[in-house]
């Protein structure tokens, strides 16, 4: 439908999109969701933030199939542009281990930020280059503004906002269709981010493509998330995933195996 | 600024690809990719899963550490072929060796240059700073947090929740200085296996692309990649463990071969592992002194 408009269009219609739905729509959408957790607390087996966390992510999935949907009406795109029939088994086996690769990686990134975090000049007990001391309740404050005083407290972080869905989910489904649930709302995101905008956006070759996508798929991670710190370890790890994904769906354009990997990356970081 | 190993290598690898494995385009890329990304995190790969899977059950985290370079290191030769780590020149064999040996002093010293200056600089930062400051770790906040029930509800009420590694796993997920207080056989092992994993796959990997740019920040990329994986012993030893990228690095590409760079690596921690003996023994009759 809109294919053939001009790229600087298709790129406007591109980045409106994301905040439009991703923002927007899924508000609604978890407004909704809690709505019904409430109503099914009466269930007293499961408490309201379990409840919730399923509804959530499956209202989620749902919606992102929905969205898929729009987005390739709305694009003109045949399903055929998206590749979601490369089946290779070996590709798919592969995919599994870029997924712990980029974990790795991800997680490592995510040490890195919290180092530079707890080193930072300035902080309590470790005075900036002017020496500066700070009394001690002033150093307390400090350090709850200043985020968490050690690794512990990054990683109690890392389990808020909307990654506390699939923790929930997790914990509570039986695992074949937690990870069923999990996977249709990342295959939609894979879809989305590497399908549709490299079929839509390609034309403008690899670096642009590439640019539009990550900073779309960083920019979606921090929608939810209680704060900035919070936020770090899904974009960080947003960032090495889209890397890798955008540079191998332009070398092999085949979804299933970047799929694949999505999936191991989520189940790694929450298993 | 032309950077490759020797044509030798680069010819080996084209053969064992050519005629080897025959594996499609899109399957080696996959296997790179893969390659790359699990060789770059192995250190981080291994505390996970020591971390999670394994710490409960007794498992110590080198033994993970070791079996996860091992496997590595062949796929490495699976996917690139052994040239530049099982194969090589001959030349390099007595003189390489020697060069190793020399490189491995000279780490030595930098490395132990660089931990007494920012020894110093800590110890300058503790006397201006004084002691202790109202804390509490938010950690602790959060575990105090309990879950909203429904009313009526107890605790002991419903099914059981499954407990997920990443909430089992006790620790930073990383690796401490006691796990690197093993015997001298484990710290070589893991000079020789990192040597072969950043030397020996990251950096024949960095030297593939075609154009001289992308060669170099391949290169620096490994390097910067190898001391930063030492951040889980702080940033100085990220600083410290510069001289040894650096130089190992340089001897793999001078000499067209990982030999050499697994034996200043060898070197260095065998070094380290006598400095940790002596201090341990110290430390020992200093405690049962009167």
């Amino acid at each position: 439908m809109t294919a053939h408009w001009p790229w600087a269009v298709r790129l406007a219609l591109a980045t409106a999109f994301v905040p439009v739905y991703y923002w927007w729509c899924k508000r609604l959408l978890f407004t909704g969701a809690r709505r019904w957790a409430h109503r099914f607390t009466k269930d007293r087996r499961y408490d309201r933030s379990e409840i919730g966390g399923v509804m959530e992510l499956s209202a989620a999935a749902v919606s992102h199939v929905l969205a898929v949907a729009v987005l390739l009406w709305l694009t003109g795109l045949p399903l055929s542009a998206i590749h979601l029939d490369s089946l290779d088994p070996v590709l798919l086996v592969l995919g599994v281990l870029v997924g712990i690769g980029e974990m790795g990686i991800a997680s490592f990134l995510c040490r890195l930020v919290i180092e530079a975090s707890l080193h930072r000049p300035g902080r309590p007990g470790r005075p900036g280059r002017r020496g500066s001391r700070l009394p001690a309740a002033a150093s307390a404050g400090t350090a709850r503004l200043g985020g968490p005083r050690d690794v512990g407290g990054w990683i109690a972080m890392s389990r808020g906002g909307w990654l506390r869905h699939h923790f929930k989910t997790v914990e509570v489904l039986p695992l074949p269709l937690a990870v069923t649930v999990m996977a249709v709302q990342v295959g939609c995101e894979e879809t989305v981010f590497r399908g549709v905008l490299f079929g839509y956006l390609g034309s403008a070759g690899l670096p642009a493509t590439l640019a539009v996508s990550v900073v779309l798929f960083v920019l979606m991670q921090c929608f939810f998330m209680g704060s900035w710190r919070a936020a770090m370890f899904p974009m960080v790890g947003a960032l090495v995933m889209g890397i890798a994904h955008g540079l191998l769906f332009w070398a092999v354009p085949a979804l299933p195996p970047l799929i694949v990997a999505h999936v191991t990356f989520f189940l790694f970081a929450v298993l | 600024m032309h950077l490759t190993l020797t044509p030798e290598i680069t010819h080996t690898s084209e053969i064992t690809f050519a005629s080897g494995i025959g594996l499609t385009p899109d399957t080696r890329t996959y296997m790179w990719a893969a390659l790359a990304l699990c060789s770059a995190s192995c250190l981080t790969l291994a505390a996970h899963l020591r971390t999670r899977w394994l710490a409960h059950r007794g498992v110590r985290f080198m033994p993970v550490h070791v079996c996860l370079m091992t496997v590595l290191t062949a796929a490495g030769i699976a996917a690139l072929g052994p040239g530049g780590i099982a194969t090589g020149p001959l030349w390099p064999g007595a003189a390489g060796l020697a060069a190793g040996a020399a490189c491995g002093l000279l780490v030595i010293w930098s490395d132990g240059a660089v931990t007494r200056w920012s020894a110093g600089r800590a110890r300058a930062r503790t006397t201006t700073a004084g002691r202790g400051s109202a804390r509490r770790p938010q950690e602790a906040r959060v575990r105090s947090m309990r879950p909203v029930r429904a009313p009526g509800a107890s605790p002991g009420d419903g099914p059981r929740r499954r407990v997920m590694g990443i909430a089992k796993g006790r620790g930073g997920y990383v690796p401490t200085a006691e796990d690197y207080r093993v015997g001298l056989g484990w710290l070589l092992a893991v000079a020789v296996l990192e040597e072969l994993v950043f030397r020996g796959v990251l950096l024949r990997m960095a030297l593939r692309p075609g154009h001289d740019g992308l060669r170099v920040a391949g290169v620096v990329g490994v390097v910067v990649m190898f001391a930063l994986s030492h951040i889980f012993f702080g940033w100085a030893q990220v600083l410290a463990k510069l001289p040894l990228s650096v130089l190992a690095t340089t001897a793999t590409l001078i000499t067209g071969s990982v030999w050499a760079a697994a034996v200043t690596h060898m070197v260095f921690n065998a070094y380290v592992w006598r400095r940790q003996t002596a201090l341990r023994i110290g430390y020992r009759r200093k405690e049962a002194a009167p």
